[in-house]
């Protein structure tokens, strides 16, 4: 808590700048194109625009919101945590608990389920994460893989396998009208809702001197321990604020889209596009990425639908894309920056 | 009185094999030691033991601060009871500014030293204080490693080779630090050493240790006088 430090915010926007000043010259071309695109897209259909923005937006906070646990973990403790995804899959289905069958309101599912995915994660560092910190990363990800069958199995015994829903209060219910479109209140809320978790996170992270040894552990964790920090301590704590957040995602996903035992392992996969697209060990990167991975999603058919209604040509409204627009921007960052957008030289060339 | 510390019989190793074969120092308060010996004689491996780090593994004898056994206590732990330990190669946190380097450790002390308490006695750093580590030279690298270590205000500090890589202005920068430290500030000072003339300008008592063993305990006299013991373990 020191006001002449570097802050996160400058240190983000000297990143920013950073990664501009680099562009290649094709890689500015690329940018101006893809804006010029967007623009015509704009022009031609700007209701399903905004529709398919704010859509992406919103996508984009669930992805990011399971992807700072994954890159905090990743960063911090060096494993692959395959378990993310249950845990985020254990928050919709907390909630539903709450809402759907003990009828109690919404509201109180938004605090007792993120909470309550928290508690899981903590019982999972204590038993099973701890004891692996130190191994070949493989082993990690084989025991996560194993807890995430575990919570799945688990899930499909108390709840079963058929697809759920929950209602959400009259307040978050219906639309808001932006103009050019209609947009469902719930899906602002979850905007909102998402900032605020995000920008927690970044305040507890660049701020506190809590966030300065979690920092510090990141970058050299027996150093930290040399110094008197108490990490396994910071260890469980982030594992347990990461689970809590990724299950906060899993309410606000399955209140819009309901929800299911495979909820879990679609989006922890593309949490770990948006981690290593974003570059492991910068959160900054891995809310970037997200954000721009869910908008590329939702964006890229409404460019094709522009294009395709501007020039006639019915070829270019290519139906289901949606699926591989995350993969598709991977591979182009990874081409060009192999460490990810932001991550630090050397983690993963 | 007992030994502020006491290293009886260490026995440690890594996966690969058995490095220590009973090492015994002994370092009184208020004391300068230098811990000396050839690449590969176990001096890092002695002084991480000390410390408590994770690696090598201990696998026999006592290491006693101050009359308590550190033996299995974790590493923070260590720092905790009063060891601050600088270790090879400095270790700064490359992407931490110069105060944030030295905070980590000001937070988690008992009876810490203030930021300007600890930056007055290094006027370089006071000038650079919101400067990334890794932006910084190998010299000003090892002064905030040190700084950082004397934050925690402890009664024992361990530095492993803190004039290695370095001009030699900065050597001599270096060890009037370490002198200031232990005149000054009090604080007892074990450091690994493997250059014998700075090893000799600082401290007034040596152990040389060879394949694992303290094979000398010698006064800076006799170092400098008996050149067969310096050919012999020393190779100088």
């Amino acid at each position: 808590m020191n006001g002449n430090d570097p802050s996160f915010a400058r240190e983000a926007t000297d990143a920013v700048r950073g990664r501009l000043g680099s562009l290649t010259p094709a890689a500015w071309a690329l940018l101006v194109i893809s804006l010029a695109v967007l623009a015509f897209a704009f022009a031609v259909r700007p209701g399903l625009f905004v529709d398919n923005a704010i859509g992406g937006l919103v996508y984009g906070m669930i992805l990011v919101m399971i992807a700072l646990g994954l890159s905090l973990i990743l960063g911090l403790m060096g494993v692959v945590n395959f378990a993310h995804g249950a845990l985020f899959m254990l928050g919709a289905y907390f909630a539903y608990q709450v809402v759907g069958a003990m009828g109690l309101s919404f509201w109180a599912a938004l605090v007792v389920a993120p909470v309550a995915v928290g508690a899981v994660g903590l019982a999972m560092e204590v038993t099973v994460l701890r004891r692996i910190y130190d191994q070949d990363p493989i082993i990690g990800l084989l025991a996560t893989f194993g807890l995430t069958l575990m919570v799945q199995e688990a899930v499909r015994a108390v709840w079963g396998a058929a697809p759920l829903g929950f209602d959400v209060p009259r307040a978050l219910q219906g639309g808001t009208d932006l103009g050019v479109t209609t947009v469902g209140t719930f899906r602002i809320f979850t905007v909102l809702v998402a900032t605020v978790a995000v920008v927690a996170v970044y305040l507890l992270i660049s701020r506190t001197d809590f966030g300065l040894t979690v920092r510090a552990g990141v970058q050299d964790d027996e150093m930290t321990e040399f110094l008197g920090v108490d990490l396994p301590l910071r260890f469980t704590a982030m594992f347990c604020l990461g689970a809590a957040i990724a299950g906060l995602g899993g309410v606000l996903r399955a209140a819009e889209s309901g929800l299911g035992t495979g909820m879990g392992q679609t989006f922890v996969i593309l949490a770990f596009v948006v981690v290593v697209v974003g570059g492991v060990g910068s959160l900054f990167g891995s809310v970037v990425s997200g954000i721009l991975i869910g908008e590329a999603t939702f964006m890229t058919p409404v460019v094709l639908t522009a294009l395709s209604a501007a020039t006639g040509v019915a070829a270019f409204d290519v139906s289901g894309i949606q699926g591989l627009v995350p993969y598709l921007v991977m591979i182009t960052v990874l081409l060009v920056r192999p460490r990810g957008l932001f991550g630090e030289e050397g983690l993963m060339e | 009185m007992t030994p502020l510390l006491d290293v009886d019989g260490l026995e440690a190793g890594y996966e690969t094999g058995q490095v220590l074969f009973g090492v015994d120092l002994r370092v009184d308060r208020g004391e300068l030691v230098s811990l000396l010996g050839r690449n590969g004689a176990g001096k890092s491996t002695t002084m991480r033991a000390i410390a408590g780090a994770k690696t090598p593994r201990v696998l026999g004898g006592d290491v006693r601060f101050d009359g308590d056994s550190l033996l299995g206590s974790p590493a923070y732990d260590v720092a905790g009871r009063g060891i601050s330990f600088v270790p090879e190669g400095r270790r700064c946190f490359p992407r931490l500014s110069v105060e944030e380097n030295v905070r980590v450790s000001i937070n988690h002390a008992e009876n810490p030293m203030a930021m300007e308490a600890v930056l007055d006695h290094f006027p370089e750093l006071a000038e650079m204080r919101a400067k990334h580590a890794r932006n910084m030279s190998g010299g000003e690298q090892q002064m905030l490693a040190i700084a950082r270590a004397l934050a925690t205000n402890p009664r024992l500090m361990l530095l492993d080779e803190p004039f290695e890589g370095l001009a030699p202005y900065i050597v001599r920068r270096i060890e009037d630090i370490v002198e200031d430290i232990n005149e000054q500030q009090d604080i007892t000072v074990l450091f690994v050493e493997q250059n014998v003339a700075a090893a000799l300008a600082v401290a007034d008592r040596h152990y040389i240790l060879d394949e694992g063993r303290i094979v000398e305990e010698v006064t800076s006299r006799r170092l400098r006088e008996d050149e067969t013991l310096r050919q012999r373990y020393l190779g100088v």
